[in-house]
């Protein structure tokens, strides 16, 4: 049974990797539009479940990173002329930056007030962006429209690379002591210090990593949209649906976020195409419901249930 | 000080492997700790006992580092430890149980083992520990799927895994059966044999007189008494604490 179920699970994934790799050479624009969208909400629940998923430090701050890094891309486009792949890069290496100088007092906190203060973090970071002291760089309130000269094809597949460096980080991460000791860190903290755990270098190092995902996959997105502005670009709402995500695929495992992003991000095109109005209540009672019936989410409950191996190669 | 360490330096074949030193930890006006000083001898099992509330487990946190000491030192193979941080003491060689067992439970019980490994060849060294716990046949279930004994044993191997030359343990033979508490304590004497040393808090005095080479004993804080266990059985102080008489 289990072996069925892995090999189904093989097949699925090849199919699906596969159809991603031709989505944008045989669907019109606005299904591949679709298609790039899931590999950008994946990049997002995939690279918050590196920090939050392995160590339970919930990140209610993601968009910070995201953010960082659509201006960081934005900016070296628009102001430098910086060849757009370093610039995608460089989305990466600013919100890394930050979340290493963020890092070392944030994790001090735990539990509630480490996701209350990550909550502050993205506000504070978005006030900061419009702020007029900082005009000169950000623009404020007006944004930076810029245009990178790059096809769609390209940032689709770029998005597309990112998903799957992530998602192989993820593998690494998962299957690594690095990866058993952020889970320990999860568990109980103090019963992993107590064995030698460095959990504050550890926790840093998993929110880098975290952060760097979210940067780069902001990078790329800023190209797609062509404009940053502080308002749309820390919105919480890219902080809560990979949240979402991550949770409704599977906190903690590799493909968890992958397969809660796919799933919700059509769901999503689909309750934004027929409720426009009530989009984020939809997806509210969906994580209530997720929390009350799911609250490992799809991934654990089919190890719980005993149809899949209880290995962190999933 | 001096007189006492002087006397026991004269005491054959005892190396001294941890020195607590006039340790005092006040939580608010409750003071927990109070002026406590004793030896643990290398390569034996010292009992630590008390009534409810004579700061044990407490002790037991500020050598782990879980808190910092407010006066007094702690001193492990030479070196001050009172003021490092609870895996920086378990990295020089001290590793902790805790009273309600704190296994990572959704992990397996090997990986519950590999996660905290120091030593080569980790897997082997894992499977052989379970193999010693006879826990091998679950090695892939996750922890919270175990017995409340059979996590007892668990948090006991684990331990090992970063190999520590001083173990504490937070009662491991408290609520559970007496087939698996001398499971545990048989397991406790392979250790010590193999060159481990042992401090470890238990409310069964059985248990506590029957196997340990030293006891100590607290009351509100302070050391009270420290002997055999034939000499604490006898002393005066530790009667009155434990039976008001």
């Amino acid at each position: 049974m289990n072996g069925l179920i892995n090999k189904v699970g093989v097949i699925l994934l090849i199919a699906f990797s596969g159809m991603m790799a031709i989505a944008p050479l045989i669907l019109d624009r606005a299904d591949a539009n679709v298609a790039y969208l899931i590999l950008y909400f994946v990049a997002l629940a995939s690279s918050w479940n590196i920090l939050s998923g392995f160590t339970g430090y919930i990140n209610f701050g993601h968009a910070a990173f995201m953010g960082v890094g659509m201006y960081a891309t934005a900016i070296s486009i628009a102001d430098f002329s910086l060849w757009w792949p370093l610039a995608w890069i460089l989305g990466g290496v600013f919100a890394a930056a930050f979340a290493f100088i963020l890092g070392v007092p944030v994790l001090r906190t735990r539990g509630p007030y480490f996701a209350i203060t990550m909550l502050a973090v993205a506000e504070g970071t978005r006030v900061l962006f419009g702020t007029s002291y900082l005009e000169p760089i950000t623009r404020a309130g007006d944004g930076i429209a810029f245009s990178s000269g790059i096809s769609f094809q390209t940032k689709y597949y770029g998005m597309l690379i990112t998903v799957a460096l992530c998602v192989w980080v993820t593998y690494k991460i998962a299957t690594s002591q690095f990866g058993l000791r952020l889970l320990a860190i999860r568990e109980d903290e103090d019963a992993a210090e107590s064995m030698g755990i460095n959990s504050p270098r550890l926790k840093i190092a998993a929110f880098v990593i975290s952060a760097f995902f979210a940067g780069l996959a902001g990078g790329i997105h800023s190209t797609f949209l062509h404009y940053v502005d502080p308002f749309h670009t820390f919105h919480i709402q890219f902080t809560i649906i990979p949240i979402v995500m991550a949770v409704f695929g599977g906190v903690g495992t590799i493909f968890g976020p992958v397969i809660g992003g796919t799933i919700l991000q059509i769901l999503n095109d689909f309750i934004w195409a027929h409720f426009l109005q009530l989009n984020m209540a939809v997806f509210g009672v969906l994580l209530a419901f997720l929390i009350l019936f799911l609250p490992q989410g799809f991934l654990e409950w089919m190890k719980e249930g005993g149809w899949l191996a209880k290995t962190r190669r999933i | 000080m001096a007189g006492e360490d002087e006397e026991n330096l004269k005491m054959p074949s005892s190396e001294h492997i941890l020195q607590v030193q006039d340790v005092t930890k006040s939580f608010g006006s409750l003071v927990a700790v109070n002026k406590c000083s004793f030896t643990l001898e290398k390569n034996r099992i010292t009992g630590l006992i008390g009534p409810n509330g004579a700061g044990k487990t407490t002790l037991f946190n500020l050598i782990a580092g879980f808190f910092p000491t407010d006066e007094g030192q702690i001193i492990f193979k030479g070196h001050g430890i009172h003021n490092l941080k609870p895996y920086q003491i378990a990295e020089r060689g001290i590793g902790r149980t805790f009273q309600i067992t704190r296994v990572f439970s959704k992990m397996t019980l090997m990986e519950n083992l590999i996660v905290a490994a120091r030593v080569e060849n980790r897997d082997e060294r894992a499977l052989e520990l379970l193999e010693l716990a006879g826990l091998v046949d679950l090695r892939g279930e996750y922890a919270s799927d175990l017995s409340y004994g059979q996590q007892k044993l668990l948090a006991l191997i684990r331990v090992l895994m970063f190999d520590p030359d001083l173990i504490l343990l937070d009662e491991p033979a408290a609520g559970i059966n007496p087939t698996m508490q001398n499971k545990i304590m048989e397991l406790i004497h392979t250790l010590k044999e193999g060159g481990k040393t042992f401090l470890i808090i238990e409310h069964d005095m059985e248990v506590i007189m029957g196997h340990s080479d030293k006891v100590v004993v607290l009351n509100f804080g302070e050391k009270i008494a420290e002997g055999t266990g034939e000499e604490i059985k006898n002393n005066e102080e530790v009667l009155k604490a434990y039976f008001g008489r």
